[in-house]
C-alpha cells in the first residue's frame, strides 16, 4: 500500500485523529477518485454514504436552483458521518477545478469491519467524534446569538420554551 | 427524550452493571475529565451549567430511560456541565474503554450503541443548525414562521437536545 496514500490519509479528520497503524489498515479500503472539471460527484437526492476527502481541486457544492452554495478545498472533508449514518444529498457537488478525491464508502467500511475491527472500531469512533466541535461551535453560536442581538429571546414561543423547567 | 429511549433499548446494555446511587449523589462535576457515558435506568438526574456570571443554571432533567455523558463518550474531555441525582436512582456506566473493546471484539451490539449515540449527536447538530437558520431569518424581520416551525417540528424532543444547553446563556 502506498505510503503516500497513507500520508495523505493522515491529514485528514477523522484519519487524523487515529494511530498511523490504523490509517495504513484503512487505506487499503479507501479510493482514489481524479476529477476533471464540471464533472459531477454526486447529485442531491441521492444516498450520501461516502466520506469525501478533497485532495487537490476544488469541488462546488450546487443547490437544486443551479445556485452555487459553497466550495471544498483541498485539505477539507465532506460527509464525515456519511458511511456510518447515511443520509441524502441536498446539494449536488460539480467538479470546479481538476484533481483529486479520496472516497471511503458505507460498503468499504463494513469490508474494514469484517477485515479488520480495530481499525474500523477506531474509524468509526473518531467519525462520531468529529461530530462534537461542530456541535460545540453551533452550540456556543446560538447561545451567544440568543442573548445580547435579539434581547434575550424575543419570540415569544421560543422564549417559553427556552424558560426553566420546575 | 424519546430519542435517548432509542440508546436505552439496546441489548448491548443488557448485562451491565447497574448502580444504584441516592439523592445528592454525583455522577460529575462540570469541567472534570470525562470517558463515560451514563444510562438512567431509575430516578432522575439533574444537569446544571455555571454561566460566565458564574451561577449555576438547571439547563435539563434526565428521567429513567435517558442518557447523558455521550460526548464525553465519543470525545473525551472536560464535563460541559454537573449531573447529580436528585431521586433515587439506578444507573450504566458505558466507559469508552469497555465500548472500544467490545467494538474491536466483533461485538454487533456495541457497533450499533456506537452508531446511535453518534446518530443523537447527529441530530443534535442539525437541528441547532436548523434553528440558527430560523432565528436568523427572524432576526432579518423576514417574521417567525421558520422558529414557528422548526418548534413545531421539534417540540416533542427537540427542546431537551438543543434548547437545553442554551439556557446559561440566557440572561436572568
Amino acid at each position: 500500500m502506498s505510503q503516500n496514500l497513507v500520508a495523505a490519509l493522515a491529514r485528514f479528520r477523522p484519519f487524523s485523529e487515529l494511530p498511523l497503524r490504523a490509517v495504513a489498515d484503512a487505506s487499503r479500503f479507501v479510493a482514489v477518485q481524479r476529477m476533471d472539471v464540471g464533472d459531477t460527484i454526486f447529485n442531491a437526492g441521492e444516498i450520501a454514504d461516502t466520506l469525501i476527502l478533497v485532495v487537490s481541486g476544488e469541488l462546488r457544492l450546487v443547490a437544486p436552483s443551479g445556485r452555487a452554495v459553497d466550495t471544498v478545498r483541498p485539505g477539507e472533508t465532506l460527509g464525515v458521518t456519511g458511511p456510518m449514518l447515511p443520509s441524502r444529498y441536498t446539494m449536488s457537488g460539480i467538479c470546479g477545478d481538476e484533481g483529486a478525491l479520496i472516497l471511503l464508502s458505507a460498503e468499504a467500511l463494513s469490508t474494514l469491519w469484517e477485515q479488520i475491527p480495530p481499525a474500523a472500531a477506531l474509524l468509526e469512533m473518531a467519525m462520531a467524534a468529529s461530530v462534537v466541535p461542530e456541535l460545540r461551535e453551533a452550540t456556543e453560536a446560538l447561545g451567544a446569538r440568543l442573548t445580547a442581538p435579539i434581547e434575550s429571546v424575543r419570540h415569544p414561543r421560543l422564549r417559553r420554551a427556552l424558560a426553566p423547567r420546575r | 427524550m424519546s430519542d435517548h429511549e432509542g440508546l436505552m433499548e439496546h441489548n448491548f446494555l443488557i448485562d451491565a452493571p447497574r448502580e444504584r446511587l441516592g439523592v445528592g449523589a454525583p455522577l460529575f462535576e462540570e469541567g472534570e475529565h470525562g470517558e463515560e457515558l451514563f444510562v438512567v435506568v431509575k430516578g432522575r438526574v439533574l444537569l446544571s451549567r455555571r454561566t460566565q456570571a458564574g451561577e449555576s443554571v438547571a439547563v435539563a432533567t434526565i428521567q429513567a430511560g435517558g442518557v447523558l455523558g455521550e460526548i464525553a463518550l465519543l470525545q473525551p474531555g472536560p464535563r460541559s456541565a454537573s449531573a447529580i441525582v436528585t431521586e433515587d436512582a439506578e444507573i450504566v456506566r458505558v466507559h469508552r474503554r469497555m465500548l472500544l473493546e467490545r467494538l474491536i471484539g466483533r461485538d454487533p451490539l456495541a457497533r450499533a450503541f456506537l452508531r446511535a449515540c453518534a446518530q443523537l449527536l447527529v441530530l443534535r447538530l442539525r437541528r441547532a443548525r436548523d434553528l440558527a437558520g430560523a432565528l436568523g431569518a427572524y432576526e432579518r424581520g423576514e417574521g417567525d414562521a421558520a422558529v414557528n416551525a422548526w418548534l413545531d417540528r421539534y417540540d416533542a424532543v427537540g427542546d431537551s437536545l438543543v434548547l437545553d444547553p442554551l439556557k446559561p446563556w440566557l440572561p436572568r
